[in-house]
């Protein structure tokens, strides 16, 4: 069967996975129009495109409708109870990162830590018999979170609009939401725990083991895994071009895994590294060095389709 | 039938059987035990947004008319489905008939033992074979908190963490440093001139007290803060060991004796009622009492426990879980905010699985 991918339908979501997919030369042109709600991967057959809200992404993913979607980390983890059961996270996308975080009332001083909450939450319980209020989208992540951090007696208070206006309003005391910049919460007076962090989250490519997996639809993955992961592979490198008939055994000792010789008179190395390696292998040399983008490189393996494959046959 | 031979048991203690609410405010449950229980709870929702919740346990809505002072103290028991959905992964049922049995108005280590034994000869009636079981004191650890070399907050806190099921052993791992400057200076003030510190602070930064609480509350925590020493790795280490205690239950005394001399600590009161209990266990001849284990942790995460405790089961891991039960002299007054003050005791067994298959 053909791969069922879901990508975002709309917003800055959408606009970074086409951006991503395009910097890979795997341009997303929809079919039916601009407003059309299928698509295609020109560049790796096998693949059907559908445009989703990110929502349904996860939803889908985690329902194994489709096979892999690209959507926030933050969102699978509040959808489904254990994720590492339901879908394998393929590869960070690098885009759409946001924190998941508790934060406080500015105003409150003396808090800083979740310990301190949890000593805040007993005091406010016994002179009032109320119980902290949280106010969150992530209801899930919260309870998981105040679980593990040993703190017992709050409340949660689902807010569907503004969360990080909640305390100002009254409806809550503290915020479970995510941020990019911190921005938004310290414009409304509120601060970030220090130990509140719940998790660091990125759009993913996200695999569901739900889904029905036969050799076809495997092998669309692996082909557009392998594109991904040599795009972002090349982009951390530069090729070389040198002489030929190059002694690189000191340079292959100096730099390590940061070289890696190809053939007579080509290489690749660390972009970092480019201009040192560049510089030593001309002194050795007395030739000229010519360093160029690498572009794409692929490798004979790779390592993050080998791991979803492991996964996916262990269940 | 044998789930009708394990309830007779039980009614022959004593007591009206009665028929507790199935559906319960939701409110009542999450006071109780926590946001934590909210995902086995089966909740909905009226349109105008008031919140329910099946029965998780027989416990809850029997001790709330207690509170509610519709039903006055005394031994009551029951039998009937409890609700709670599977956690992730498993396979357990929704639905499972429990049979057991709530006392009001006693108290003391006597009574403990009769619930105990009682609860283990239901189970035996009920058709079990074997059972493990395991039983703690959740008074006795408040009084090794209490005797150990903590101050105030610590106590509190330690407290609190094994009702709510995290390990002291983490909490005291994870206990920060000095508190802040600002603490410490706020605490050299008078309370009076900490609170206009604090005001003037605010003012300056700009900031508005949100959240409920203003400057008054903030500083007088601040000048708590300040006492809020880290505990002595001494007094953090003898509740690890404590903790660690797992002894058969005819060897549990000397366990806890020998722990209480090599910490010098002044246990007796706790011990004597432990001691006391199990006399009285041991004279009541119990099924399965032979293999029994005291287990120091035993008790943890159950918010209302607060004394005696106990659990059987055939096997690790919930699903082998046959029940269990225990003391929770304060849930009544915490229910009733404070109207209604009686002690009790309570037991439930999972009658389902007491024959061994299911």
């Amino acid at each position: 069967m053909t791969l069922r991918l879901a990508i975002p339908s709309k917003g800055r979501l959408k606009e970074q996975t086409e951006a991503f997919f395009e910097d890979a030369g795997l341009r997303v042109s929809s079919i039916g129009g601009a407003r059309g709600y299928a698509a295609k991967i020109d560049g790796i057959a096998g693949i059907d495109v559908r445009l989703l809200s990110a929502g349904e992404i996860s939803a889908s993913v985690l329902a194994g409708e489709v096979h892999v979607g690209v959507t926030g980390e933050d969102q699978l983890r509040e959808m489904s109870p254990d994720l590492d059961r339901a879908a394998h996270l393929l590869a960070p996308l690098g885009f759409g990162h946001a924190d998941l975080v508790v934060a406080a009332p500015k105003s409150w001083i003396d808090v800083d830590t979740m310990a301190d909450v949890d000593d805040v939450a007993a005091r406010m319980e016994a002179r009032s018999g109320r119980r902290l209020r949280v106010a969150t989208k992530y209801v899930r992540s919260t309870r998981r979170f105040f679980q593990a951090m040993g703190v017992g007696h709050y409340q949660i208070v689902e807010s569907a609009g503004a969360t990080e206006g909640a305390p100002a309003a009254g409806s809550a005391e503290l915020v479970v939401d995510i941020t990019t910049t911190g921005a938004t919460l310290e414009g409304n007076g509120l601060k970030i725990l220090s130990d509140g962090l719940i998790l660091k989250s990125q759009a993913q490519l996200a695999a569901s083991f739900g889904a029905t997996w036969d050799e076809e639809a495997l092998a669309a993955l692996k082909s557009l895994s392998d594109v991904i992961e040599a795009r972002r592979t090349g982009k951390g490198m530069r090729a070389l071009r040198f002489a030929t008939d190059a002694d690189l055994k000191g340079i292959a000792a100096r730099f390590g895994s940061a070289f890696e010789s190809v053939a007579p008179g080509q290489a690749f190395c660390a972009r970092a590294h480019a201009h040192d390696i560049a510089r030593a292998i001309a002194s050795i040399t007395k030739n000229p060095v010519g360093t160029s983008d690498a572009d794409f490189l692929f490798r004979a393996e790779n390592g993050r389709f080998a791991a979803f494959l492991a996964a996916l046959r262990s269940r | 039938m044998s789930a009708e031979a394990a309830f007779e048991r039980i009614a022959a203690a004593g007591g009206a059987r009665i028929e507790p609410s199935t559906l319960l405010p939701a409110s009542l449950i999450l006071d109780l035990s926590g946001e934590a229980v909210r995902s086995r709870l089966c909740t909905f929702t009226t349109d105008g947004g008031e919140e329910f919740a099946l029965r998780p346990d027989l416990t809850t809505p029997i001790a709330s008319k207690v509170a509610a002072g519709e039903l006055a103290p005394g031994r009551y028991c029951a039998m009937g489905a409890v609700y709670r959905l599977p956690a992730p992964g498993s396979s357990e049922p929704v639905e499972h008939v429990q049979a057991g049995f709530e006392w009001f108005g006693g108290g003391g280590p006597e009574e403990d033992a009769e619930a105990f034994v009682i609860a283990l000869e239901a189970a035996k009636a009920g058709g079990a074979v074997t059972a493990d079981v395991r039983f703690g004191d959740v008074a006795l650890y408040r009084a090794v908190v209490g005797a150990l070399d903590f101050n105030p907050r610590w106590k509190q806190r330690l407290v609190r963490a094994f009702a709510h099921g995290r390990s002291p052993r983490e909490l005291l791992a994870s206990s920060g440093g000095e508190a802040s400057a600002l603490a410490q200076s706020l605490a050299t003030l008078s309370a009076a001139d900490a609170v206009k510190v604090v005001e003037e602070m605010f003012a300056v930064a700009g900031v508005q007290p949100v959240g409920g609480r203003g400057p008054q509350e903030i500083a007088e925590r601040l000048r708590d803060k300040a006492g809020d020493t880290p505990p002595s790795p001494k007094a953090a280490e003898l509740l690890g060991q404590y903790l660690g205690l797992n002894a058969p239950a005819n060897a549990s005394v000397a366990a806890i004796e020998a722990f209480s001399k090599s910490g010098k600590l002044d246990l007796s009161a706790a011990l004597d009622a432990y001691k006391r209990r199990l006399d009285r266990i041991v004279a009541l001849k119990p099924p399965f009492w032979e293999t029994a284990t005291f287990g120091a942790e035993v008790g943890r995460r159950f918010d209302y426990y607060d004394g005696f405790v106990f659990e059987l089961s055939r096997g690790p891991g919930q699903q082998n879980s046959l029940g269990g039960g225990g003391r929770y002299d304060n849930l009544v007054a915490r229910l009733s905010g404070g109207k209604v003050q009686t002690k009790a005791i309570g037991a439930g067994l999972r009658i389902g699985r007491l024959g061994g298959a299911a």
